[in-house]
């Protein structure tokens, strides 16, 4: 999209506590949250941080970019 | 990032609702879509109460016209666009592959890919005027097949 002027990005959440999840058994999510480096599910609010991140001009040079938002959860 | 116009589609709840404050308590003017008014009117009614620049615009992100009539309302209610975020999306529920129906497949390609490149395709033209950004919300689920 560069070419017309149109930078585009990505952003990839891991396990958000959010209505998503909301029919998730709590015991796999618990499960999970052991595997999760940061040691807890993500909230809505640290993706929206990135998302906005991407969209402001801080992040200018960041083109075809897919940022991991997930605790660590897919660290190998 | 003030007095950009940013439009979030499924922006009613979740990481949508959440964006959506965050661009919101830095200024810019917000397009709040989901295709329950309901929850749709409450999230607009939260952010106003905050004193923030909101509309919430109704559509299906599956309809391909739909979403032209979205674009199109956004940038005649806000006089033009500066970003998209192609958050729309979801699961209809967890399957495993043996047991998917076809359908099933196909309302999820629907709502989670094909809504992106619908507002992307009509978003486009307006965002190049602007020099503005797309950012599409994908997931851990594209590497990981979403667990059980």
């Amino acid at each position: 999209m560069i070419p017309f002027g149109v930078r585009v990005n990505a952003v990839s959440p891991g396990t958000i506590d959010t209505d998503f999840h909301s029919s998730t058994n709590r015991e796999l999510l618990d499960t999970w949250v052991k595997g999760i480096p940061a040691g807890r599910l993500g909230k809505a609010e640290d993706v929206a941080n990135v998302i906005f991140f991407l969209a402001s001009p801080e992040a200018e040079y960041l083109v075809g970019e897919v940022i991991q938002v997930n605790g660590g959860q897919d660290f190998r | 990032m003030d007095k950009k116009v940013v439009l979030i589609t499924g922006g009613t709840r979740g990481i949508g609702f959440a964006a959506a404050k965050k661009f919101a308590e830095n200024g810019c003017l917000v397009a709040i879509n989901g295709n329950n008014e309901e929850r749709g009117n409450e999230a607009v009614r939260e952010l106003r109460d905050s004193g923030y620049v909101v509309q919430y615009f109704k559509a299906d992100v599956t309809k391909e016209e739909e979403v032209e009539n979205l674009i199109s309302s956004v940038t005649e209610h806000y006089g033009h666009l500066d970003v998209l975020i192609n958050n729309a999306g979801g699961l209809h529920g967890r399957k495993s592959i043996e047991g998917m129906e076809t359908d099933h497949w196909n309302k999820v390609m629907d709502l989670n890919l094909n809504s992106a490149f619908y507002a992307s395709r009509s978003a486009v033209p307006h965002l190049k005027k602007s020099g503005g950004s797309i950012i599409n919300v994908t997931s851990i689920a594209a590497y990981m097949g979403g667990g059980p």
